[in-house]
């Protein structure tokens, strides 16, 4: 079959005769080198939801100029990273997109529960980059939903991604629930469903205009947007999670709190998200 | 839903194998003939999608099915729906990424082909369209059963294409890989497992089919 043709086999002969080859020893050097990096002391491993994470590749890099411990970040979605945790994934500390994944890492006994806290609550912004016109009071935005097509909004799916189910609710709130809407598997696929214009409006996060720390959104969309007041949905809480792995990590437990201290607290805010504890 | 989502997956996969062969038949005999010097060139655009990571697929597919391009703005126009997001759309990214699944094995049986037979044929007077209908196509069942197999199977294998231009509408986009990754993301391991089941099972059943199909014809020959 002709398929197996195209990724053909290597030439294993020559390679076995590279092997007695200098070069052969020195990359294995190189590979003992690289297996023997993994355990240097002081590292943290960090797994952060895909929408906090261009936030936390900044407060790592933050952190390791303030304290001098180095930081890995790795992003992914919140479900995908507790079944990976569950499975034994070698993170110390887990930045969720929602509060019910890392409560669930406690019952499971893989993190203790005064190790469990609020980092950030997300905010939720209607965008289109359709309608000039602005929008101001949820009837403005109420009166343009009605007047799209069927599937010309984009949410995260409601049932994994917790930008989604606010999403739900703001519709309802609106009086727009018929609206069917179609569904990003997360809060950023939703941006891109948007910004690539198979959408022509859509539910994202406030964080994900932001590209650095600023006080003011750094690359204005055209369009409209709409900053959803955060009484027409339910908190979407974002918590952390120190995983019991992280127990003889100090540089893991520091920064669990440093990332609950006033430095890292500015810069959430400054990035698009409200903090605990503050109106 | 489950079963919503198996009956989608079978129906695109399907729908796809059909349209997939009528398009791959004229184009794996065009390659399996000729030495024109295009044929490298369209050889390695078939092939690949076989080697492209299916989200390089799916991104250019997004941005081609915006109803700000030229492909996406006609559909919206003549439908009144996007291309994105719909169960046509998903055909043709199928039909994009099972591609080379349907010409290789087909271009390999009429390049098997006895030519004698078919320039027997020739001087018989049939043109080369009706060589390919009434001769190279009998004789090349298995290429085409292989061909229509494979084609399915790869189909029904795909997620990341659908992940990134489906939308994951019930019915309509959310085929079976697209459902248990939701359910795995929702800690509905129960579901997934029912699911991903199903997949083991039956991928084996199709490989098994196309490898039984290959060992009966060499028999047949040896």
């Amino acid at each position: 079959m002709r398929i197996s043709q195209a990724c053909e086999m290597p030439p294993w002969h020559r390679l076995a005769r590279w092997g007695k080859s200098t070069a052969m020893r020195f990359l294995v050097f190189l590979m003992c080198l690289l297996l023997a990096l993994p355990v240097q002391a002081g590292n943290v491993r960090v797994a952060v939801a895909s929408n906090f994470a261009p936030a936390m590749e900044a407060l790592a890099r933050a952190f390791e100029l303030q304290q001098g411990h180095p930081v890995e970040v790795m992003a992914g979605s919140s479900g995908s990273i507790y079944a990976q945790i569950r499975q034994g994934a070698p993170f110390d500390l887990f930045l969720s997109a929602d509060a019910a994944r890392p409560a669930r890492l406690v019952e499971d006994g893989l993190a203790r529960p005064q190790h469990r806290a609020p980092y950030a609550f997300g905010s939720l912004v209607f965008w289109t980059m359709k309608n000039r016109a602005a929008l101001e009071t949820p009837g403005d935005v109420s009166a343009y939903l009605a007047t799209l097509r069927p599937r010309s909004v984009a949410i995260a799916n409601p049932a994994t991604a917790p930008y989604g189910q606010a999403a739900m609710q703001v519709l309802a709130a609106l009086g727009q629930a018929k609206v069917s809407p179609v569904q990003g598997q997360n809060v950023g696929q939703a941006f891109t469903l948007v910004a690539s214009g198979n959408a022509s409006a859509g539910f994202v996060a406030r964080s994900q205009f932001y590209k650095t720390f600023q006080t003011a959104i750094d690359n204005i969309p055209p369009g409209s947007m709409w900053l959803v007041p955060a009484d027409l949905h339910a908190p979407i809480q974002q918590d952390m999670v120190l995983l019991l792995r992280a127990r003889q990590n100090s540089a893991a437990q520091a920064l669990f709190a440093w990332l609950q201290g006033p430095y890292a607290r500015t810069r959430i805010e400054a990035w698009g998200y409200t903090l605990p504890g503050k109106p | 839903m489950a079963w919503n989502a198996l009956w989608l997956t079978a129906l695109l996969a399907g729908v796809t194998t059909a349209l997939l062969l009528v398009a791959a038949l004229p184009l794996a005999w065009w390659l399996s003939r000729t030495q024109h010097w295009l044929k490298p060139i369209i050889e390695a655009i078939t092939a690949m999608p076989l080697v492209l990571p299916p989200t390089v697929i799916g991104f250019y597919l997004l941005l081609l099915f915006s109803p700000n391009n030229p492909l996406g703005g006609a559909w919206l126009a003549i439908t009144g729906e996007t291309l994105s997001f719909s169960f046509e759309g998903l055909v043709l990214a199928s039909m994009i990424y099972s591609l080379p699944f349907a010409v290789q094995p087909l271009q390999s049986a009429f390049e098997a082909l006895d030519d004698a037979v078919l320039e027997a044929a020739g001087s018989l007077g049939a043109g080369r369209w009706d060589r390919l209908f009434s001769i190279a196509l009998p004789l090349s069942k298995r290429g085409v059963l292989t061909a229509a197999i494979l084609s399915f199977a790869h189909t029904v294998g795909e997620f990341g294409v659908v992940l990134m231009v489906g939308g994951s509408i019930p019915g309509e986009t959310k085929v079976i890989s697209i459902a248990i990754y939701e359910h795995v993301e929702t800690l509905r391991y129960g579901e997934a497992h029912i699911l991903s089941a199903i997949m083991v099972v039956f991928s084996f059943a199709v490989l098994f089919s196309v490898y039984a199909l290959n060992r009966k014809a060499l028999l047949r020959a040896g």
